[in-house]
């Protein structure tokens, strides 16, 4: 043990130049049984600092001195660690499989030794975020749809926007700052049913993991976040299921080998939601036969990958998902349909190739599609003439990626990574096809841009001391379009002081470019937002970010502690312009008139953010889960919004509260609950309100005498009734607050293990604000003739969606 | 836009439906957002009108019950508007004149010879009330911009191909210097004449049938030279319900047919940009209206109209 002391002192100081007298010793870690490759895991020779984990296809590689022997620990939230002696003269592969800790386990027991633990105070990483898909799986969820992407707004520094919606707001940036990547590739819209259900499903899933700041250098593209899901490759050894059904939704994934040697597996997952199955025959009834209608969501995930060998492994992974609302009416002459269809398609296919042990790289090809379409189908006969109106109106993005990363290993004080990618995008803002046989018209307008968005990078994660770790890293970004192009160098760094074992103290700075926008003019998530690309008039957005916290763990307790604060301030965010919309269904461009750019109705503006977030967090033992603070502030700020003065956006949030804690009453019964307080969203309601006139060369109102010749005329043109708003969102919706409650109920079968679980959304029913508006009640009443008396009655009154909300599902396993 | 509200919004409301009433619940008094009271000052000054006319109100609070009695059936356009005791003043910096309540129009006014309006000059407006409310601003008169060119076509009606609607597209050549401001008006004066029936005489009526400049976005009546300084600016194309001239028979007459340039100042323009975008739907951002009136709401801005007469 000295021996190794005293060379890794001598290493720390000469670095590269002692590399003739090191060995490397790499391989891939897996879980025992399915062989799924795991992501994350801690590497380290113990009662050291050196360690390294296993990056997103499960290899690790690290560079030591030599030794007659080595001991090496492999430990990762959930499995059993493992600790591995090895002679260590020369290079070694040693591929390690961790066995998870299984419920027949019985009793989940900490144990002592602190090196079992995967520790936030050792990793030079900061405002990340991981949470084990299992116990994801345990948290209570609205009809028991278990959602990633909720999951990730119960964290500090992430916030939901309104009552049940996917849309995650990261320190201060909006729902289209965050870069969501499935298997490498970009989900352009990640909602399901206008934002109340995330696309992503759980059983498919490996791993998901949210960072907030300190960005590696590897991820570029948005403002404010990076959340990476990775999909699971499918059980190597047999042949597995899991599937469920709860009110809406039924699912069911199957994975196993593909041959023999077990070199190849698949994995498939589906699941359809079954609300217009149940809906479609109240319809029939109500419109007497005429007509249908109806609403679905479906998701389809799947995988196959192929090893071959230690050096070489395929891995092909796809997602596609559908939104459905239709409408339909058939009557004796005439049939109409419409409807509204969304969806993503993805599809990654990813080499990798292990050089030698000390170098990783893995190169992608991958596909991304959003399509959003509104449509209406009218035809009717008459005088056996049948006339047909038909209209379509589609908005969407369609990306090509390549993409090419390196994983190198040189000495035990560096690990890099460098890459490159190009994005082809193609934006389709709208598209509209509108067929007219009545008046034998068509018209077929397809408005789509091209641009290329690439980057390359390089980092390092240094330890030139036992205490202090750095990741360090560069990344140049390259928008082009034909419009001009942009060329943006963004510096990452992070770094970790170690104060004390088990606490460090943490800070990190990062620059990001963001070249594509997200336009909303709702802000509750509707699949009408729309992707738009930098152009001359919209600049790419930028954000700088720093943070500064500290990571405690306590081991013993299996604890986890972080603070950190931080501030960011935002350039070039966009927003529509007050009172303007995207779709011009309504009219189009009247005949002769240009037709409007549509980032001429795009307002630019800044926006600033800061705050402070804790998070005491438990990741394993019979007691889990979490408790989140954050405390923070955001303001924008944008020429043509609010007369130019600052305003606090909508979800600006003073205070966020989670408690999340998940028991294990007994091997077969799991007890969950979670709370969550915020301040209310910052809107924009009327205080009071004014009759406006404007002024007109034709004025409305004339005086006429008895012949009924005008003798004057008012100056002014009709008055409208105005609204005084007070400066923009100064209104504060209630607060929200809610409680959750599940419990599973588990039971191991023959051949499979079913659970059934019962939730409740909402147990205390609290009538949470969704949107506000106004109504004005009016009653007038005269008497013969005499003065007529007018009571008008104005409230404002909240609209809550979801009282309490019990449901029942059913899971299974084999 | 109205095709995806008809189609999203049923869905909301299943889901609100879906629950129950109790979901939809008022608002705690004392979380209202309260409204001072403030008073509501419109005027618009230009060379061309022969009397100098503010409209004087006061703004109400929203939240609440009001009850409006009108006291006889006979006078149904209700009490007026206008505040009955203000003390409404012009001035020119060098004479200040006063302007006294109409109630046939419930407007203060003044014969403009008394203050001629004249451009480049600035005129202040003060108003008083004894309630102790005060509302200040002030305007300058743009200078007159001509018209070079109104372009005249036809085009088919929207909802009936057999007909057309005529159109109009006005060319002006702007001044150098950013910040100016437009509006486009137009209109068809149409007479209509009843023939004497009996012992009842002939009547004639008199009516204006406008140019709708305000297809894209809304507020395509409004031009400003943000974007093309000193070049040649072109209105939207200004449209003419056929409806109207299309009943021109033996009975009826065209009388006049003109478009305006409103010169403007920056306060008119985004004065009546807001209220053209005026949203208060509760799916969406809700604009602001803006104000130059101190102390109060509205907006007192000058103008300077160019006319052009249409064949």
């Amino acid at each position: 043990m000295k021996t190794i002391f005293t060379l890794i002192t001598i290493l720390l100081f000469c670095g590269f130049l002692q590399a003739q007298q090191t060995r490397t010793i790499s391989g891939y870690v897996r879980e025992k049984g399915s062989r799924e490759l795991l992501i994350g895991v801690n590497v380290f020779v113990p009662n050291t600092n050196i360690g390294t984990t296993s990056n997103t296809f499960g290899f690790y590689s690290l560079t030591l001195p030599a030794a007659d022997s080595l001991v090496l620990v492999y430990s990762f939230v959930g499995y059993e660690s493992v600790v591995n002696k090895l002679p260590f003269t020369k290079n070694q592969t040693l591929n390690t499989e961790l066995d998870p800790i299984g419920r027949q386990l019985k009793e989940v027991v900490i144990k002592a030794k602190s090196y079992e633990n995967e520790r936030v105070s050792e990793t030079a990483q900061m405002s990340q975020i991981e949470i084990p898909i299992a116990q994801i799986k345990k948290i209570p969820a609205f009809l028991g749809e278990k959602d990633v992407m909720k999951v990730l707004q119960l964290m500090p520094g992430v916030q939901k926007g309104s009552e049940g919606q996917t849309g995650i707001y990261v320190r201060g940036g909006g729902p289209d700052q965050n870069l969501i990547i499935l298997d490498d590739a970009i989900v352009y819209n990640a909602s399901h049913l206008f934002g109340f259900f995330s696309v992503f499903n759980g059983d498919a899933l490996k791993s998901v993991e949210l960072t907030k700041g300190g960005f590696p250098a590897r991820f570029g593209g948005r403002l404010s976040s990076v959340i990476e899901l990775n999909m699971k490759e499918g059980n190597k050894d047999k042949l597995h299921g899991e599937g469920g059904g709860g009110l809406i939704a039924s699912r069911l994934t199957l994975e196993g080998p593909l041959d023999k040697a077990k070199k190849a597996s698949f994995l498939v997952s589906g699941r359809r939601t079954y609300l217009d199955i149940l809906t479609r025959p109240l319809i029939a009834v109500a419109s007497e036969g005429t007509g249908t209608g109806g609403y679905y969501f479906y998701d389809l995930n799947a995988k196959f990958n192929y090893d071959f060998g230690q050096k070489n492994k395929l891995y092909a992974s796809g997602y596609f998902g559908q939104d459905r609302f239709f409408v339909k009416s058939m009557e004796r002459n005439s049939t109409s349909s419409g409807g509204l269809n969304w969806g993503n398609a993805t599809a990654t296919l990813r080499w990798n190739h292990l050089f030698n042990e000390k170098l990783f790289a893995n190169a992608s090809l991958i596909f991304s599609n959003y399509k959003f379409q509104i449509f209406s189908e009218d035809s009717y006969t008459n005088l056996g003439k049948t006339n047909e109106f038909k209209l379509s109106y589609t908005s969407g993005i369609r990306d090509f990626t390549f993409k090419y990363d390196v994983d190198y290993y040189p000495s035990p004080t560096h690990s890099l990574r460098f890459g490159a990618m190009a994005i082809a995008h193609r934006f389709t803002p709208s598209a509209i096809v509108v067929k007219d046989t009545d008046i034998d018209q068509s018209k077929n307008e397809i408005e789509a841009i091209n641009n290329i968005e690439s980057g390359v990078y390089v980092e390092d994660t240094w330890r030139p001391s036992g205490k202090f770790k750095v990741n360090g890293g560069l990344r140049l970004s390259y928008f082009n379009s034909n419009e001009g192009a942009f060329l943006r160098p963004e510096p990452r760094l992070s770094a970790a002081y170690m104060l004390k074992p088990d606490l460090s103290l943490k800070a990190s700075y990062a620059t990001m470019n963001q070249y594509v926008h997200l336009l909303s003019n709702t802000g509750i998530g509707l699949p009408t937002d729309l992707w738009v690309p930098t152009t001359s008039k919209i600049p790419p957005q930028q954000s700088n970010q720093i943070a500064l916290g500290l990571a405690k763990d306590f081991p013993n307790r299996g604890l986890a502690l972080t603070v950190e604060g931080y501030y960011k301030s935002m350039q070039n965010i966009v927003s529509y312009k007050e009172g303007s919309s995207f779709l011009l269904l309504e009219d189009g461009p009247a005949a002769g008139t240009e037709k409007v750019r549509w980032d001429e109705n795009v307002a630019t503006g800044r926006g600033w953010s800061y705050g402070a977030e804790v998070l005491l967090q438990k990741k394993t033992g019979r007691l889990s889960g979490w408790i989140g603070y954050t405390l923070s502030w955001t303001k924008w700020q944008f020429a043509e919004l609010n007369f130019g003065e600052a305003f606090f956006p909508r979800f600006d949030r003073r205070h966020d509260i989670s408690v999340v804690g998940i028991y294990e009453i007994s091997p077969r019964i799991t007890l969950s609950g979670s709370w969550v307080y915020g301040t209310g969203n910052a809107l924009t309601v009327p205080q009071g309100t004014y009759q406006s006139y404007g002024s007109s060369r034709f004025a409305n109102s004339s005086v006429f005498n008895n012949q009924g010749q005008t003798i004057g005329q008012s100056l002014f043109g009709y008055g409208r009734s105005t609204n005084d708003y007070g400066p923009k969102n100064s209104f504060r919706a209630e607060a929200y607050h809610r409680f959750d409650l599940s419990i599973q109920f588990h039971k191991q079968k023959k051949n499979h293990e079913r659970i059934w679980e019962l939730s409740f959304y909402n147990l205390y029913n609290r009538r949470n604000p969704f949107f506000y508006d106004i109504t004005t009640s009016q009653n007038s009443s005269q008497t013969n003739n005499g003065p007529i008396t007018i009571t008008n009655e104005t409230k404002l009154k909240r609209y809550s969606i979801f009282p309490i909300v019990p449901s029942l599902s059913y899971n299974f396993k084999f | 836009m109205k095709t995806y509200y008809t189609l999203v919004l049923p869905l909301i409301f299943l889901l609100v439906v879906a629950s129950c009433g109790s979901l939809v619940q008022d608002v705690n008094p004392d979380r209202l957002p309260k409204s001072e009271a403030k008073l509501v000052i419109h005027g618009y000054l230009s060379p061309q009108d022969t009397v100098l006319a503010i409209k004087v109100e006061n703004n109400k609070t929203l939240f609440g019950t009001t009850v409006t009695v009108i006291p006889d059936r006979n006078t149904n356009f209700g009490p007026i508007s206008a505040v009955k005791d203000a003390i409404v003043t012009l001035s020119d910096g060098t004479k200040t004149i006063n302007l006294v309540l109409d109630s046939r129009w419930s407007e203060y006014r003044a014969a403009a010879k008394l203050l001629p309006i004249v451009a480049g000059k600035t005129y202040t407006l003060k108003v008083t009330t004894p309630r102790s409310l005060v509302a200040e601003s002030s305007c300058t008169i743009p200078a007159q911009v001509p018209i070079r060119e109104a372009k005249q076509d036809s085009v088919a009606a929207r909802y009936n191909s057999n007909r057309f609607d005529k159109t109009v597209r006005v060319l002006w050549q702007d001044p150098a210097g950013k910040g100016n401001y437009y509006k486009i008006e137009g209109g068809v004066n149409i007479q209509f004449i009843q023939p004497a029936q009996g012992t009842q005489p002939e009547i004639k009526y008199n009516n204006w049938n406008l140019y709708y400049f305000n297809n894209s976005g809304g507020t395509g009546d409004l031009v400003s030279d943000a974007q093309n300084d000193g070049g040649l600016l072109a209105s939207s194309v200004g449209r003419l319900n056929n409806s109207y001239y299309y009943s021109a028979g033996s009975n009826t007459k065209i009388i006049k047919s003109v478009v305006y340039l409103v010169t403007c100042d920056k306060n008119y323009y985004d004065y009546h940009r807001a209220m053209d975008m005026y949203n208060d739907n509760p799916f969406s951002e809700p604009s602001l209206t803006p104000s130059n009136i101190k102390g109060g709401f509205g907006c007192f801005a000058g103008y300077n109209a160019a006319e052009f007469m249409l064949k």
